[in-house]
């Protein structure tokens, strides 16, 4: 089973994204901000995060930055998921190192979609 | 006097006191509201999620059955969802909210007395994407006496995405209490390529706001075809701030077309915030042949002026820079804005993008 | 032995003045309780509007307004960097950090430098603003993926170090924030809303400021409001709830809206500049930006709104010793002194409309003069007592109808924030505040005003001696290391 990582504050829809990835076939652990996120990817090393941008204490595009810049970390998979829709915001998230970019208001099933794209991309 | 003290300190005392009790009595009254409510939905929430992450027909119709005091609880939560996702897992929770004639008292609602309970109408409609509503939420848009009323009509208007909204939404930023442009703009442009005509002809309103929004909303849509329109009204537009929008929007929809009336504009004895934006629409267009212009601009005492000419050259590539590089060697302040110019560009040029996927700019529903 | 003649009429004035002062206590107390209802009815419209705000619509448009986020830094060296962090996560799609390091003889810059990645980049500098302290430097992180610029700059106090940043900003807005303060994460987005919603003709908003002592603050944001441990951050916690939450409130609703805070007010930047920046000359600057725009723009004629946004967005560490309270009061009302002195001519001049002829009265007769009759009250009360001009009756019913007052005006604030935004989960920290509400009676209000009194003083002997010892004064307080921000 692929290990994922859910980080974002919004409560509801840190539920849905559990839910739904969980409901197909996903291995699913949750982190509230930042700094949490952060020391999740480092301790369990999942194979997938998911990141929120605006998170309290430290960015989704910061968590992102760091868990590229570690060895251990840096060939995870990370999408990032953000209201934030603007062609700069695009360009920083990548920018930043993200494999890919979901803009709020998101489709749950789109989301999986994309998911299991990215992984299918990394076993190649 | 002596009498009026005592009476007053006694009342004093009785005030407070009853202050006290009640703000203890406001406090454990919502503790325990809050738990209950939480309890109340806490077993249809894990239904909603479902609902909303695999659209699952069962799950609606528990939902739609819930007890009226169960969907109180839930209602926030869902309404909240449903401004949160799109796609498949926005069609079932609209669903959800059909089932529970959320719709038709929501309708109801919009002519009833008290702005507020309006205003939360027009919301649940906007964020429920209901077409049927749009033409009485064009109505109230224009005619209803409280602002909030209006606002709350025009992002609705945008959510529920019908382009017969675009001529009245134009319309009421021209009013005697006009609705604020920038959401008009952002609702136009939720409307799509249907709105345009209507914006085109906007371009020719006697009211600068009107004009102005229409210059906006044409930039969010990037509608190519405007080209021409909005090259007309920065020739010939008489209010400055207008023509300062329509260099913006060019900055968007222009091509070499544009050059030319973009350099005319960019000329001395016009406004500073005409050549200012004239300049930095330049850039952004990669007009090459234009350099010349632009160079001779950095000397120019109005800083937008200079600044906007400096920013222009480094957008034109290698050629811009090579002039940038020629008035940085210089003293002044075209100098001091060539190199920074050139600095700025340095670091920015060190971002290394990667190749992107399609992601939708306008979240459609 | 005095003749009975003199001693009776000295009874007389004595009971006069006192029942002057009960009368004064009255008006002032009813009056603050007019406003504090106010601001609780504009509260309850803006949690009914709440919902349909549109605030998520604003994150999302491109057109929302840009903002300037300027943080004057002097000697910050500790919590420089946590704070731009902070800063720079905060919820808002067009945003740009300005920090401007006013000659910092620490290693405030060097912290920055390293956090950030830093490069130094010739600036073509604007000079809008006239400066006391020239900009010396710019810089931007290298990567150039975060909209942060540090200036650095000769010291100039805090005000100078506000208006090159208000030069260097590049955006449609400025806001200024302390280094020890702390942003709600979407505190920008709550405050810019108004500029979103009439852009014509709203020129300035405020945010709310409350009390961050005793909360707890992870990576920059408060996430539980608690209630601190002293007595005199208590106390300090029920004023801002008085006065900043409900109090700006009400004069908002009034139109007149006189004083955004200086921890958290939004500004239309070409505005600002057009009346000349901050004043360096005074120590409540911010509050004498906002009466110069009201006096600016109304001399002009210009349609234009200031407006108060009742959501609690920013969070300041409040003095918790005696003298560094006694430090900020002293200041505040110091700068509440020169401020009504500069701006005198609109003081119950009714051209100036609400804002000259109820707010700036109100603040001459309820919020300058109140030390002067409070310490009055404490003199005159027990010579009347002594020479017989008044019983004990009279004496403790006046205390109950002074200070009771107060305590009920105390409650009816903090009710309405109960039933409004309700912050403090724990009856522990209800039952902390309802006792500070009580105290503040006791010692605190008295101090208070005999420091306020102190710094009128100061301000009054500034404006007699004008020039020389205004200087002087400014120099010794940059000499004593005058920090940004604390008190």
């Amino acid at each position: 089973m692929t290990a994922v990582l859910v980080a974002e504050d919004d409560a509801d829809i840190r539920d849905l994204v559990a839910f739904k990835l969980a409901q197909s076939g996903y291995d699913v652990t949750t982190a509230e901000n930042g700094p949490d996120a952060l020391s999740a990817a480092r301790d369990q090393l999942p194979d997938i995060a998911v990141l929120d941008i605006a998170m309290p204490g430290m960015s989704g595009l910061d968590v992102c930055r760091l868990l590229r810049a570690e060895p251990a970390t840096s060939r995870m998979l990370i999408l990032l998921l953000t209201a934030k829709a603007q062609e700069q915001d695009v360009e920083t998230g990548f920018g930043a190192g993200a494999d890919d970019y979901v803009v709020k208001p998101f489709s749950p099933r789109e989301l999986v979609t994309r998911l299991s794209a990215l992984e299918a991309r990394a076993r190649r | 006097m002596i009498e009026a003290a005592t009476w007053f300190a006694v009342l004093t005392l009785v005030v407070a006191l009853l202050l006290t009790v009640t703000i203890a009595g406001i406090h454990i009254g919502r503790q325990s509201w809050v738990r209950l409510r939480q309890r109340r939905a806490a077993q249809p929430r894990r239904i909603l999620l479902a609902v909303a992450a695999e659209a699952d027909p069962d799950g609606i119709g528990q939902l739609a059955r819930l007890s009226a005091a169960q969907w109180r609880a839930l209602e926030p939560t869902a309404f909240d969802l449903l401004g949160k996702v799109r796609g498949e897992a926005y069609t079932a929770l609209v669903e959800v909210f059909r089932r529970r004639a959320t719709v038709d008292r929501a309708r109801r609602d919009l002519h009833r007395f008290g702005a507020v309970r309006r205003a939360r109408a027009v919301n649940v409609l906007g964020q429920l994407g209901d077409r049927t509503a749009a033409a009485d939420l064009c109505v109230l848009l224009l005619r209803d006496p409280h602002p909030e009323v209006r606002v709350t009509a025009v992002r609705a208007l945008g959510q529920v995405g019908d382009p017969v909204a675009a001529g009245p939404l134009l319309a009421s930023v021209g009013t005697a209490r006009p609705a604020p442009s920038l959401q008009v703009a952002h609702a136009l442009a939720q409307l799509g390529r249907g709105a345009v005509p209507e914006c085109v002809a906007a371009l020719g309103d006697d009211d600068r706001s009107v004009r102005m929004t229409a210059l906006d909303a044409l930039r969010l849509l990037g509608e190519a075809g405007a080209e021409l329109a909005v090259l007309a009204v920065l020739r010939d537009d008489w209010s400055v701030a207008v023509r300062v929008r329509a260099t913006l929007a060019l900055r968007r929809i222009g091509t070499g077309e544009s050059v030319p009336v973009l350099l005319a504009s960019a000329a001395p004895g016009r406004p500073t915030a005409v050549r200012a934006g004239a300049a930095g629409a330049l850039g952004e267009l990669r007009a090459v042949s234009a350099r010349g212009v632009l160079a001779a601009l950095l000397i120019s005492p109005e800083y937008p002026v200079a600044h906007a000419a400096a920013g222009a050259l480094a957008a034109l590539g290698p050629p811009g820079r090579r002039l940038l590089a020629l008035a940085a060697a210089g003293v002044g302040q075209a100098a001091a804005h060539a190199r920074e110019a050139l600095a700025v560009d340095a670091l920015t040029r060190r971002r290394v993008v990667t190749a992107a996927a399609p992601v939708p700019v306008r979240p459609g529903r | 032995m005095m003749p009975e003649s003199l001693v009776g009429a000295l009874r007389e004035l004595l009971w006069a003045a006192d029942v002057v002062v009960l009368g004064y206590f009255l008006l002032l107390n009813t009056a603050l309780l007019l406003v504090v209802l106010l601001g609780g009815l504009e509260l309850a419209g803006y949690l009914r509007r709440r919902p349909v705000s549109g605030v998520d619509l604003s994150f999302r448009s491109p057109l929302t307004p840009s903002i300037s986020v300027i943080m004057p830094a002097y000697n910050e060296s500790a919590g420089v960097v946590p704070a731009v962090q902070a800063l720079l996560a905060l919820r808002y799609p067009a945003m740009e950090a300005v920090i401007v390091d006013d000659g910092s003889t620490d290693d405030t810059f060097d912290r920055l430098a390293r956090a950030f990645d830093l490069v130094e980049v010739p600036w073509a500098i604007p000079t809008d603003i006239d400066l006391v302290g020239p900009v010396a430097s710019v810089y931007l992180p290298r990567s150039g993926t975060q909209p942060l610029v540090v200036v650095r700059k000769a010291n100039g106090g805090r005000a100078d170090a506000v208006n090159a940043g208000i030069n260097l900003a590049r955006s449609e807005l400025v806001c200024r924030i302390d280094a020890d303060s702390v942003l709600d994460g979407e505190a920008l987005l709550t405050v810019a809303q108004p500029f979103f919603d009439d852009p014509l003709r709203v020129v300035a908003s405020g945010g709310v400021v409350r009390a961050a002592n005793g909360c707890t603050i992870v990576g920059g944001r408060v996430t539980d409001v608690r209630m601190p441990r002293g007595w005199l951050p208590r106390i300090q916690v029920v004023e801002y709830l008085r006065s900043f939450l409900l109090g700006r409130s009400g004069w908002s609703r009034l139109g007149s809206l006189l004083i955004i805070s200086g921890a958290f007010g939004l500004f239309r930047r070409d505005l600002v500049i057009e009346v000349g920046g901050l004043s360096r000359d005074t120590v409540g600057e911010d509050a004498e930006l906002v009466v110069r725009l009201h006096r600016y723009l109304r001399d002009e004629r210009r349609d234009y709104r200031i407006v108060f946004v009742a959501e609690p967005v920013c969070w300041t560490e409040v003095p918790s010793t005696i003298s560094g309270l006694g430090r900020q009061r002293r200041r505040w009302h110091r700068g509440l002194t020169e401020l009504l002195f500069t701006h005198r001519t609109m003081v119950g001049n009714p051209r100036y409309g609400r804002v000259g002829t109820v707010a700036l009265p109100y603040f001459v007769l309820f919020e300058w003069l109140a030390p002067l009759i409070e310490l009055a009250a404490l003199v005159l009360i027990p010579m009347g007592l002594l020479i017989g001009a008044v019983d004990l009756d009279f004496a403790w019913r006046f205390l109950l109808a002074a200070y009771g007052y107060a305590v009920v005006v105390s409650l009816v604030a903090l009710a309405l924030e109960e039933v409004g935004f309700h912050r403090h989960r724990r009856a522990r920290d209800l039952l902390a505040i309802g006792a500070a509400v009580v105290l503040e009676n006791i010692g605190f209000r008295q101090l208070n005003a005999y420091w306020r009194l102190r710094g009128a003083w100061q301000a009054i002997r500034k404006v007699s001696t004008a020039g020389e010892a205004m200087t002087r004064t400014g120099l010794a307080e940059l000499a004593t290391g005058h920090r940004q921000g604390r008190s």
